[in-house]
């Protein structure tokens, strides 16, 4: 029941938003609906694995092709016993041979009867789990954080899709931690032409024109953050690692750098337009709706 | 907050043996393709890093162009790659790297691409080459044919218009798995064509009346991908690569234009953007005149 309000909802927020037409159009049903049934899916497979998880959304799954094995992640929020939240990974191998008739571009159909195979019949590779305090604040924070890397274009919407494990540093009371960003970019072009031009009071000739289009992609960014604290905040954070993410989520509020250094490790295609749900995806919403 | 690392992909042109070949490409900025290739073949020749094999195979090299990494407050790591021309008819591609000082560039115009062209040259000259790749990989041409089947536009509704590999780097033999990799960097060139109607005023039958002006456009977007590469390989076909590496990219050529796409896979490592200021005579170019 929960999943289907999620998607309703979001569905809802399609309709009315600004683009009308646009979004509407855009908004694909079959890729939210096959999202949350794998989501449904993941979930007990992750329930089975983690006694402290209750429930789990999918974001989005990222497939990287390391030879004739592909690496599969799947992506997404978990809710846990003690009511918190957390990024949450689970990992599988599979052959290539599952992939051969996928590209970039194929339907949210293809591209989730492949994963859907997986989740059935293969096993978990790996899985972890990042708590975050307030994983909303913390998100909103971190796709704000997030530079565009192409000139030109704009964030127009983007998700941590995980956290690397935290990495200390001893000698320098330094925490660093890769976050995986997905980012949806976007730019408008203005192009002046001449074409034929149609009179509204009859007639043709050759007219000036302002033509505008649209260019958006989807993209994978890393960025390495490394927060560097006082010896009793260290002590701090490796008894409690989630305070390491109340650190980082102050500076970037207030705006203060001091402690904290950012450096992007590398911009990237997504394998699949379709293993995502960002365009249509509320994360705050998401989250909330995620059983307490 | 987030850091930037200043980096920016210079396209080179391939030089035509006739100024006509290439229509917009002006005489300054074929001298200072003529210049970076001397100072290329003259680093070849005296560099301790290139073998005695490979200096006497190396007949002539052709730039393709040059990619900078900042790499502290006042040097660059810059890639400069190139195709050579070898005494046994076949190709190679070079990548030359270097830490050159950005003193080398003080003053130029970012947006005169022979000045930063001819800069490069200088820099070479008068810098110690860090490194040094070669690859044989038979026909580079062939090779470049390759990218309209593999490539999908990071970008929607953009199609593959054309492209030219830029460096290929890092063969790896991997017996045990049975395949080999390498990895390639490649610049395309992305289309979207599409037909628009827009309203203006428009001079008609003896008066401005208000009017729509149709017109088919055409959007271009550019992109350098790098992909690491793996073709299926058995261990006979590997044992007379390892002698001749042209064999590699000619079995890669043979899958990709056979469409056997069980026995090759594109990974996808990271996509950068050329920037506006490097004035890229992708498309104005001849690459198997070139190299005839």
């Amino acid at each position: 029941m929960k999943k289907i309000k999620t998607i309703g909802s979001i569905i809802f927020a399609c309709a009315s938003a600004g683009f009308v037409a646009t979004m509407a159009a855009g908004c694909s049903y079959q890729e939210l609906e096959r999202a949350g049934a794998l989501g449904d899916k993941l979930t007990s497979v992750i329930v089975a694995i983690d006694d402290d998880v209750k429930d789990f959304e999918l974001i989005g799954t990222d497939v990287n092709k390391s030879g004739f094995t592909f690496d599969l992640s799947f992506n997404g929020v978990a809710s846990l016993n003690d009511n918190s939240k957390a990024f949450t990974t689970i990992k599988y191998e599979a052959s290539s041979s599952l992939f051969t008739e996928l590209n970039k571009r194929s339907n949210a159909d293809s591209v989730y009867d492949v994963f859907d195979y997986v989740v059935d019949n293969l096993s978990v590779k790996d899985y972890s789990i990042t708590k975050v305090n307030n994983i909303k604040r913390f998100n909103d924070l971190m796709v704000k954080n997030t530079p565009s890397p192409f000139e030109g274009y704009k964030v127009r919407e983007g998700v941590v899709y995980n956290i690397s494990p935290l990495e200390f540093d001893d000698e320098n009371s330094a925490v660093s931690f890769d976050a995986n960003v997905l980012v949806n970019l976007r730019k408008g072009k203005i192009q002046p032409g001449f074409g034929l031009a149609i009179g509204f009071k009859g007639g043709v000739g050759i007219g000036l024109g302002l033509f505008y289009t649209r260019c958006e992609g989807t993209f994978m960014l890393i960025d390495k953050y490394t927060v560097n604290m006082s010896e009793q905040d260290y002590l701090l954070a490796k008894e409690n690692p989630d305070f390491v993410f109340d650190l980082v989520e102050d500076s970037i509020a207030n705006q203060n750098d001091e402690n904290l250094s950012v450096s992007r490790v590398s911009t990237n295609d997504v394998t699949y337009d379709s293993a995502d749900v960002l365009d249509y995806l509320n994360f705050n919403q998401m989250v909330d709706e995620i059983e307490m | 907050m987030l850091k930037n690392k200043k980096k920016f992909i210079l396209i080179g042109a391939v030089a035509a043996l006739g100024a006509t070949m290439l229509a917009g490409c002006s005489q300054a900025l074929l001298d200072a393709q003529t210049n970076v290739e001397d100072s290329m073949l003259k680093a070849i020749r005296t560099s301790e890093l290139v073998s005695d094999e490979v200096n006497n195979k190396v007949e002539d090299i052709v730039f393709l162009g040059a990619d900078f990494d900042r790499a502290d407050n006042s040097t660059y790591d810059v890639d400069v790659n190139g195709v050579a021309k070898c005494n046994d008819k076949k190709n190679a591609y070079v990548t030359m790297s270097y830490n050159i000082n950005e003193s080398f560039f003080t003053g130029i115009s970012e947006d005169d691409k022979s000045e930063i062209i001819n800069a490069l040259a200088l820099a070479i000259e008068q810098s110690e080459m860090k490194d040094f790749s070669f690859v044989e990989v038979g026909n580079a041409v062939k090779l470049g044919d390759t990218l309209k089947s593999i490539s999908e536009s990071p970008v929607k509704d953009y199609k593959y218009d054309k492209g030219l590999v830029l460096s290929i780097e890092d063969v790896v033999f991997d017996e045990q798995e049975g395949y080999v990799s390498f990895q390639m960097k490649n610049h395309n060139k992305y289309c979207k064509t599409v037909t628009q109607m827009v309203p203006t005023y428009t001079y008609i039958n003896g008066q401005m009346q208000l009017s729509y002006v149709v017109k088919t456009n055409y959007y271009y977007e550019d992109f350098v991908h790098t992909n690491d590469i793996y073709i299926r390989a058995s261990s006979e076909q590997m044992e007379k690569m390892k002698e001749d590496s042209s064999l590699i990219f000619d079995t890669y050529a043979l899958y990709v234009n056979n469409g056997q796409k069980d026995n090759y896979i594109i990974n996808s490592v990271a996509v950068d953007k050329v920037s506006e200021r490097d004035a890229t005579m992708l498309g104005n170019m001849d690459l198997d005149k070139e190299l005839e």
